[in-house]
C-alpha cells in the first residue's frame, strides 16, 4: 500500500466523521430522515473545508444499500457504498467541470440522463469546480436542472459561487460551508495525530492550525509537511519550514516600532533574515498584529476580540499602556496602505523593510492631543509677554528647524485674534457650560471641544452633561474620569458629573429646507416692496427721477457704523 | 542532478530526502521560494532520487534511470513549462499531463511531472489540474515550481505539500558565483552582496554596470542639490543609456535609496547594500527624510510597473529623476499604482 496524504487517507467516510459544517450535515439528514430531497444541490466555500467530501458521502446516504430507503448514516460496507468509495460506481458521476467545460459535454450528460441508475435507487452528478462551466454549458443545463427526471440528482461543488449564473443559483438549494474554527482544526488534529501514532507537541499543532486559516486539507498538508520535517524539532524551527513567522518576533517589531527605534526594526527584520518568510504572509500576520494593538488598547476585554494566549495578551496590553489609540489606528492604516505598494513592487522584501522603518518613524511624530497641548503652552506663552520656548526637538534633524519657524509664526497669528476676544463669562452659575470647560481644557483639550456640542445643566449637586448621541457620547462616556475631575473643580467637590444622551438634533428634510428658503424669499420681496414706498424713498426718486433705486439688507459692520 | 551538488537549501532537501527514506511521500509539492535560488534543480534531483534504481535517499548518478535524467530523455520523467512569455501554460499542456498521469510509468517508479513557474498556469489550466492534483494513481508525483506561490489558485495550493526555499546565504552565492561565473574574489563579493541571494539575479547582473556606471549614477544623486531639472534630465540620461532592461536599473536604485533610509535611521555600515558606495549613501540621505524616502521607494515601484506596461521609458525615468532628487514628494507617482 502506498503511502497516502493525511487529507486523503482520513477523508471523512460519514457525515459523523466531517469536521465543522454541521450546519450542512444536520439539514442534509433531516432531509432525508424526512424524504424531501431535492434535485439539485449547490455546495459552496473556501478550499479544503468538506463541499466534495459531503458531496461523496450524500450520494452514498441516497444509494446506500443496508436499507430500504436513503439513510442518513450509509454502512460503507455494501457494494454500493464501496463502489462510491473507489469511484467506480455506475451511478455517480464525478465530474470535473474544469476539464469539461463545454456546451458539448453538458449535451452529453443530457443524453444519458433519462436512463434509469443500473442498481441504485439514483442516479447522482457531482460536478466540482462548477464555477469553470462556460456560459452555453450552464445554460444548456437548465432545463435539464430544473425539471430532470426523479431519479436524479445533482451536486454542484464550488470554490467561486459569485461566478454561477443567478438562474442556476435559483435552482439549487445552496449550502455555504463555513470555514473551521481553529479550534475545531487543532483538536481535530489532535485525533488524527493519535491515529497515526505520532507525538506532536501541542504547540506544533496550534500552529498548523493557525498557518491554516480555516481550511482542514490545508491543515492536512502543512501537517505531511511537519511529519516530514520532523515533528520533535524546535517550534522556531518548524514554523521556518512552514513559513510563520513566530508571534515573538511580530511582538518585537511593534515593541520597536511603537518605541520608535528604527534600528531596533531593522534588527528584528535581520534576525528573521535569511528563513523563508513569505513576504505577503508576514504582511498578513503583521496587519493583523497591528489590528490587535488597536483592539487591546480600545478594548475592555481585549481576550474576546484578540485570537491569542494569556502571555501574548499580556504583552500586547503592556505594549499598547503608554501609546495613544490615535497613534495606533495611525500605525495599522499607514501599514495597510503600503500593502499593495509592497506586494506589487518588484523588491517585496526591501518594501516591506522600508515601510516598517518608516512606521517607527511615525510613531516618533505627534499626536493630535500633544500637538493640542503643545498649542496651548504657546498660547498661554504668548499672554503672559513670553517669547514662547522652542519645543524640544526629538529628531534631531537640522533641515527641520526652518519648518519649526515657519509654524510657529502660523501659531502666533492664529493665537493673537483668539487673544482679542471678550473675557468668558465663567460663572459656574449663569455659565455651566462655560466653567466646566474652562476646567476641562486644562485637563483634556480635546473634550472642552466636544462640550461645544452638548449642553450641561445644574440640577442640585448634579452637573448633567447632555451630549449627543453617537462619538461624541461615547467619548465622553470613556473619559468620565476626567470629566468627574473638572466638574469637582468647577463646581465644587459635591458636584457629581452625570452624563445624558441626547437624540442629536434632527436634520431638516430637503423638503422643509425648501420651504424655508421659499418663505425667506417671500418676506425679502415683502420688505423690498414696503421699503419702495417709504417716504423717504420715494422722496429721493423725486428728487433724482434718473436714479434706479436698489433695495439690500446692510451688513452688521454698515449696522455699527449707523 | 544530485542534492549532494546543491549549494545551499539544506532544509528543503532534508524534508524532501525524508520524504523519500520514509516512503512518506506526497504525490504534489510546492517548491515555493525567490527566484534563482535552485528550486528547478533540487526539483530535478528529486526527480532523479525518486526513479534511481539504486534506492538511496540521493541519485546514485551512474544507473541507467539517473542516466537517462543526465540526458534530458528519461520516459517517466515531464517538464512543464509555458511555451512562450505571453500566455503561461495552456489547458493543453495540462490535457496532456492528466493522459499521462492516467497511464502507468513505463519503466520506473514513478512518473514525475515538474510544472515550471506554475503560477502562469491559466485560471482553465490550473482548474483542470485539480481533480488528478488531488487524487492522481500511485505512480504520480506532481512538483509544482513558483516564485509566486500566492498567484496560485488557491485551491491548487492547498492540494500540495508546500516546500519552502530561502535565498541564499551571501556566502554560499558568493561560493556559487565564483563557480559558475569565473569572477575575480572582488567582483563576486560585489556581486553576491546586491543579488538578493539569487543566483538567478547574479548570473543577469551586468558587472561593467555594476562597477563603473552604478556609481556614477549614485554620485550624481548624491551631489545633486535639491529641485534641480537640469541634473535630473542628465541623471536619466544616464539611467537611459544604463541598461537595456530599465528594471535592473530600478532595483539597484531601490537598493541605493533604502541603504540611504537604513544609514540614516541606524549609521550602521555593515547593513548596507551598497558598501562600497558608503560616501555616496551618507551624502543622499543627509538631505532626505526617511519618510520621504520611503516615498522614493514608493515612485520606484510605480516607475517599475510603468515599465511593465511598456509605457514611453523616456517619460518613466524623467519623471523618476525628478522625484528621487527632489527634497519633497513631486507628483510623479501621485494616484494608484497601474496594475
Amino acid at each position: 500500500m502506498p503511502y497516502l496524504v493525511l487529507a486523503r487517507k482520513y477523508r471523512p467516510q460519514t457525515f459523523a466523521d466531517l469536521v465543522g459544517q454541521e450546519h450542512v450535515t444536520r439539514t442534509l439528514t433531516n432531509a432525508i430522515k424526512l424524504g424531501r430531497i431535492a434535485h439539485g444541490y449547490l455546495f459552496t466555500g473556501t478550499r479544503g473545508v468538506g463541499k466534495t467530501t459531503v458531496a461523496r458521502i450524500f450520494a452514498k446516504a441516497l444509494n446506500c444499500e443496508s436499507s430500504a430507503g436513503p439513510t442518513p448514516e450509509p454502512c460503507g460496507k455494501c457494494a454500493s457504498c464501496r463502489e462510491i468509495a473507489a469511484s467506480t460506481s455506475n451511478d455517480v458521476f464525478e465530474i470535473d467541470a474544469a476539464s469539461n467545460t463545454g456546451v458539448d459535454d453538458i449535451r452529453e450528460l443530457r443524453e444519458n440522463i433519462k436512463y434509469l441508475p443500473s442498481r441504485g435507487r439514483f442516479k447522482i452528478y457531482i460536478i466540482d469546480e462548477v464555477h469553470m462551466l462556460s456560459k452555453n454549458a450552464f445554460n444548456a443545463l437548465l432545463k435539464t436542472l430544473e425539471e430532470p427526471p426523479p431519479h436524479v440528482v445533482f451536486i454542484f461543488a464550488t470554490t467561486e459561487p459569485h461566478k454561477i449564473p443567478d438562474t442556476v443559483l435559483s435552482r439549487t438549494q445552496q449550502y455555504e460551508f463555513k470555514m473551521v474554527s481553529l479550534h475545531a482544526i487543532r483538536d481535530y488534529l489532535e485525533k488524527l495525530m493519535k491515529a497515526e501514532q505520532a507525538v506532536v507537541p501541542t504547540d506544533v499543532l496550534a500552529l498548523v492550525a493557525r498557518k491554516a486559516a480555516g481550511s482542514v486539507r490545508d491543515a492536512l498538508s502543512y501537517m505531511d509537511q511537519v511529519l516530514s520535517y520532523g515533528p520533535d524539532r524546535p517550534l522556531t524551527e518548524i514554523a521556518e519550514v512552514l513559513g510563520v513567522v513566530d508571534r515573538q518576533a511580530l511582538l518585537d517589531i511593534s515593541a520597536a516600532t511603537l518605541a520608535g527605534e528604527q534600528v531596533a526594526v531593522l534588527d528584528v527584520l535581520e534576525r528573521l533574515g535569511a528563513t523563508n518568510w513569505d513576504v505577503k504572509d508576514l504582511l498578513a500576520d503583521l496587519l493583523e498584529h497591528f489590528r490587535n494593538l488597536v483592539a487591546a488598547k480600545l478594548a475592555k476585554q481585549p481576550g474576546a476580540l484578540i485570537d491569542a494566549g494569556d502571555a501574548e495578551l499580556a504583552a500586547l496590553a503592556k505594549q499598547v499602556e503608554p501609546a495613544t489609540s490615535e497613534t495606533l489606528e495611525h500605525l495599522f492604516l499607514l501599514l495597510a496602505e503600503s500593502e499593495e505598494l509592497i506586494l506589487r513592487s518588484g523588491q517585496p522584501r526591501l518594501v516591506l523593510e522600508m515601510t516598517l522603518v518608516r512606521l517607527a518613524g511615525a510613531a516618533k511624530t505627534k499626536t493630535l492631543d500633544e500637538l493640542l497641548d503643545r498649542l496651548i503652552a504657546l498660547k498661554e506663552g504668548l499672554a503672559a509677554g513670553n517669547p514662547p520656548s522652542a519645543p524640544p526637538v526629538t529628531r534631531g534633524e537640522g533641515r527641520a528647524a526652518p519648518v519649526r519657524e515657519a509654524e510657529r509664526a502660523e501659531v502666533a497669528a492664529e493665537a493673537s485674534p483668539a487673544e482679542a476676544e471678550p473675557v468668558e463669562d465663567l460663572d459656574p452659575i449663569t455659565n455651566p457650560r462655560g466653567a466646566l470647560a474652562a476646567a476641562l481644557r486644562t485637563k483634556r483639550r480635546s473634550l472642552a471641544a466636544l462640550l461645544l456640542s452638548a449642553q450641561v445643566v445644574r440640577d442640585g449637586d448634579r452637573v448633567i452633561v447632555q451630549a449627543p448621541r453617537g462619538v461624541n457620547f461615547t467619548q465622553f462616556e470613556r473619559d468620565l474620569a476626567v470629566v468627574q475631575e473638572a466638574v469637582s473643580e468647577a463646581f465644587g467637590p459635591a458636584a457629581v458629573a452625570v452624563l445624558e444622551q441626547v437624540e442629536p438634533k434632527a436634520e431638516a428634510s430637503p423638503r422643509e429646507r425648501l420651504e424655508a428658503q421659499k418663505a425667506e424669499e417671500e418676506r425679502r420681496r415683502a420688505i423690498q416692496r414696503e421699503s419702495l414706498t417709504h417716504p423717504a424713498v420715494q422722496w429721493t426718486k423725486e428728487m433724482f427721477p434718473e436714479a434706479e433705486v436698489v433695495v439690500r439688507p446692510l451688513k452688521p459692520a454698515e449696522l455699527k457704523e449707523e | 542532478m544530485k542534492f549532494a551538488e546543491i549549494i545551499g537549501q539544506e532544509r528543503p532537501i532534508r524534508v524532501l530526502q525524508q520524504a523519500k527514506r520514509t516512503g512518506k511521500l506526497a504525490h504534489a509539492y510546492l517548491f515555493a521560494g525567490p527566484p534563482g535560488v535552485g528550486k528547478m534543480t533540487t526539483a530535478r534531483a528529486f526527480a532523479a532520487a525518486l526513479n534511481c534504481l539504486a534506492g538511496g535517499e540521493d541519485a546514485c548518478g551512474v544507473c541507467a534511470s539517473c542516466h537517462k535524467m543526465a540526458q534530458g530523455n528519461h520516459p517517466d520523467y515531464f517538464e512543464i513549462s509555458r511555451d512562450d512569455e505571453r500566455t503561461g501554460i495552456v489547458i493543453e499542456q495540462v490535457r496532456a499531463v492528466i493522459k499521462s498521469a492516467q497511464r502507468r510509468p513505463y519503466e520506473s517508479r514513478f512518473q514525475v511531472f515538474i510544472f515550471d513557474q506554475a503560477e502562469t498556469m491559466t485560471t482553465e489550466a490550473a482548474n483542470a489540474l485539480l481533480k488528478t492534483l488531488e487524487e492522481p494513481t500511485a505512480d504520480n508525483v506532481f512538483v509544482l515550481v513558483t516564485p509566486a506561490p500566492h498567484q496560485l489558485l488557491p485551491t491548487v495550493a492547498s492540494r500540495c505539500q508546500m516546500v519552502r526555499f530561502g535565498p541564499l546565504a551571501e556566502e554560499d552565492l558568493r561560493r556559487l558565483i565564483q563557480e559558475r561565473m569565473s569572477l575575480s574574489d572582488e567582483d563576486a563579493t560585489l556581486v553576491a552582496a546586491l543579488a538578493d541571494g539569487s543566483l538567478g539575479r547574479a548570473e543577469n547582473m551586468p558587472l561593467d554596470f555594476l562597477k563603473t556606471t552604478r556609481l556614477e549614477i549614485f554620485t550624481q544623486l548624491a551631489e545633486a542639490d535639491g529641485d534641480q531639472p537640469v541634473q535630473a534630465l542628465s541623471l536619466g540620461a544616464k539611467l537611459k543609456e544604463a541598461a537595456d532592461d530599465l528594471r535592473t536599473v530600478i532595483e539597484l536604485l531601490g537598493g541605493f535609496v533604502r541603504d540611504a533610509a537604513v544609514w540614516r535611521s541606524s549609521g550602521d555600515a555593515r547593513r548596507l547594500r551598497h558598501r562600497d558606495a558608503l560616501p555616496l549613501i551618507e551624502r543622499y540621505a543627509a538631505g532626505h527624510e526617511v519618510k520621504d524616502l520611503l516615498g522614493k521607494i514608493r515612485a520606484l515601484v510605480y516607475a517599475r510597473r510603468l515599465v511593465e506596461r511598456n509605457v514611453n521609458k523616456d517619460a518613466i525615468v524623467d519623471g523618476l529623476c525628478l522625484e528621487l532628487l527632489a527634497a519633497g514628494p513631486t507628483t510623479f507617482a501621485r494616484g494608484r499604482l497601474p496594475r
